[in-house]
């Protein structure tokens, strides 16, 4: 072959890899250098990861249009390397939706969450053989739903609720039970109905503020249920004390809602 | 002047109307402390365990 040969057959394959890098995905400005090519090998596998990620999740969620997310994210195969949601989630029914899923928390990135569409919650974030999302970071709007049961039950994972939305006529049914790590509870409207219980020994004071403060006032021959070890805790008198049951702040507290049946179990 | 009615159960032991349960209540304004029983832990546990299957149909 000769020199004239051998340089045409190197530009032409110069010219193949370039298109192929186009191909790809991966643009190649005009004037590159072709042993610039080499580092463009890397932005073609990560081009080929990203096509993956949308192909799955595309589809998973079709294209931001699914609503129905029963056992959507249930399970020990989503953790941290798996639950990268690409779209916003506004489900419309979402029972069992993170069942037993080891996650840290579930908010990613910029996806908004929203649950106010869910006529039912149930068993959404229920613990399955002991493991289970630690942190519902996100709000839990129960607007569209008559009743909760069991919405995050039986998962000694879950520390923190970042809030939950109530209303008036919503019932509860053993929506914490087998619960017994939570230490962060926000609940915003109003708990108008029987059932409300939370025997976890380590939620906080606030928490605890906040559910008493969300009793209704008009509601009648009703009942909540807390932890007596938790309210001794939240309420002491002094650190180590744990005599917050008996305390002034809590009794004054307790007085607010003269309404309401407040039950502490240990 | 207001009242609260707070009622204990005997150490070791619990109260249950039939509706709620626990060691201590503060009772609502027109709830009797005639309604409450006391029950042993073991009756105790045994209401919430009766009520823990009492589930919703997923």
């Amino acid at each position: 072959m000769t020199l004239e040969q051998n340089v045409r057959e190197v530009n032409s394959a110069f010219v193949a890899i370039k298109d192929k890098i186009v191909e790809c995905g991966v643009e190649v400005a005009e004037g590159t250098h072709a042993r610039d090519y080499a580092n463009k090998v890397g932005e073609v596998f990560n081009e080929g990861k990203k096509s993956q990620y949308d192909e799955f999740w595309d589809n998973y969620q079709d294209y931001g249009n699914r609503t129905h997310y029963y056992n959507a994210f249930s399970l020990y195969g989503w953790t941290e390397n798996t639950y990268k949601p690409k779209y916003d989630i506004k489900p419309t029914s979402a029972t069992n939706m993170y069942w037993g899923a080891p996650l840290k928390k579930i908010s990613y990135g910029n996806v908004k969450i929203d649950f106010s569409k869910c006529p039912t919650l149930n068993q959404m974030f229920q613990g399955a053989n002991q493991i289970g999302v630690a942190n519902v970071d996100v709000d839990v709007d129960c607007s569209s739903a008559t009743e909760i049961s069991q919405t995050f039950s039986y998962n000694p994972m879950l520390v923190s609720i970042k809030k939950l939305i109530v209303h008036e006529a919503l019932t509860y049914k053993n929506v914490f039970s087998g619960s017994g790590y939570i230490e962060e509870l926000q609940v915003e409207g109003i708990i108008g109905q029987d059932g409300f219980s939370i025997a976890s020994t380590k939620l906080n004071r606030a928490s605890i503020v906040s559910i008493i403060n969300a009793l209704s006032s008009t509601a009648s021959g009703k009942a909540v249920g807390l932890s007596k070890t938790a309210i001794n805790t939240a309420f002491e008198t002094a650190s180590g004390k744990k005599d917050g049951s008996t305390s002034a702040e809590w009794l004054a507290l307790v007085a607010t809602k003269p309404n309401w049946t407040i039950s502490l179990a240990p | 002047m207001k009242k609260m009615e707070i009622i204990i159960a005997d150490e070791g032991m619990y109260l249950t109307n039939g509706k709620t349960h626990g060691s201590w209540h503060k009772l609502a304004e027109g709830e009797s402390a005639d309604n409450f029983r006391e029950i042993t832990k073991e009756e105790y546990e045994e209401i919430l365990r009766i009520e823990e299957n009492e589930q919703t149909e997923v």
